[in-house]
């Protein structure tokens, strides 16, 4: 589980503007950020930016030991990254 | 207090849902426990009709029957049981959509074992074998490795599906 997204959390996504140029999409997200992103294997997920590398591409993370691998997650587009989280509330 | 009207509204209006995916994955998914347990099955079958043919049977022979039976029963269990959890845990959308008829299959699946438990019925285990073997092919499919066919090298000797691995 998520220590900072428990199951069952409700939460408020910010949609990335769907045009305008990579760079500046990129802009709107630095690491620590929590965004939501469509990944080939995993379908639709939540995840942290871990690091953003020299050619833009984002390196994501869990924060439980127990989630996928930022490396099995592997480099992820801009263009699949759709919403940055701005809020969450878990439940109790 | 937020949460609980969140969760009110969740209840009339249902907002979309997105996974953390969590869930502790170990990632080990292997079809061949599933396509092993059908094996299993399929010989217990044919021990079944040897007592059959006999013109009558011992206590021991009666022994015999009733582990023959369990064991079918129990490896009818572990197929269900194996592919629901690579069909539950692994398959995502995106393997759901390059293999649209993954659903139905599984749930082919489900029906046959039930069948091949209930019957001493060599056709229907085999079925199970072909339906799990087809399993096997989209597993490994999903993953970008290809496949062969061969005769397992024990008894009952069926078709499996293999990965070409290494």
């Amino acid at each position: 589980m998520h220590p900072r997204l428990p199951h069952n959390s409700f939460i408020l996504l910010y949609s990335l503007p769907s045009r305008g140029s990579t760079k500046f999409r990129s802009t709107k997200l630095k690491v620590g950020d929590m965004v939501k992103c469509y990944h080939r294997d995993f379908g639709s997920i939540i995840k942290t930016i871990a690091a953003i590398d020299d050619q833009g591409l984002f390196w994501l993370k869990g924060e439980h030991e127990s989630s996928v691998s930022t490396q099995e997650i592997g480099p992820v587009h801009i263009d699949l990254i759709s919403d940055k989280v701005i809020f969450t509330w878990s439940p109790g | 207090m937020l949460y609980r009207l969140l969760s009110a509204l969740d209840n009339n209006k249902k907002f979309s849902r997105v996974s953390a995916h969590c869930d502790i994955p170990c990632k080990i998914y292997d079809p061949i426990t599933a396509q092993i347990a059908v094996l299993t099955m399929i010989r217990m079958v044919d021990l079944l009709e040897e007592l059959n043919s006999k013109d009558k049977l011992s206590a021991n022979d009666h022994a015999q029957f009733s582990r023959l039976v369990a064991q079918k029963e129990e490896h009818g269990f572990k197929v269900k049981e194996e592919v629901r959890v690579i069909w539950g845990d692994y398959i995502k959308q995106p393997q759901l959509d390059k293999f649209p008829e993954l659903h139905e299959l599984v749930h082919s699946i489900m029906l046959a074992s039930s069948k091949a438990k209930q019957h001493i019925d060599k056709d229907a285990a085999l079925d199970l074998l072909t339906k799990v073997n087809r399993f096997a092919e989209i597993f490994w499919a999903t993953k970008g490795i290809d496949t062969f066919t061969a005769t397992c090298p024990y008894p009952p000797a069926q078709t499996l599906v293999y990965p070409k691995l290494g």
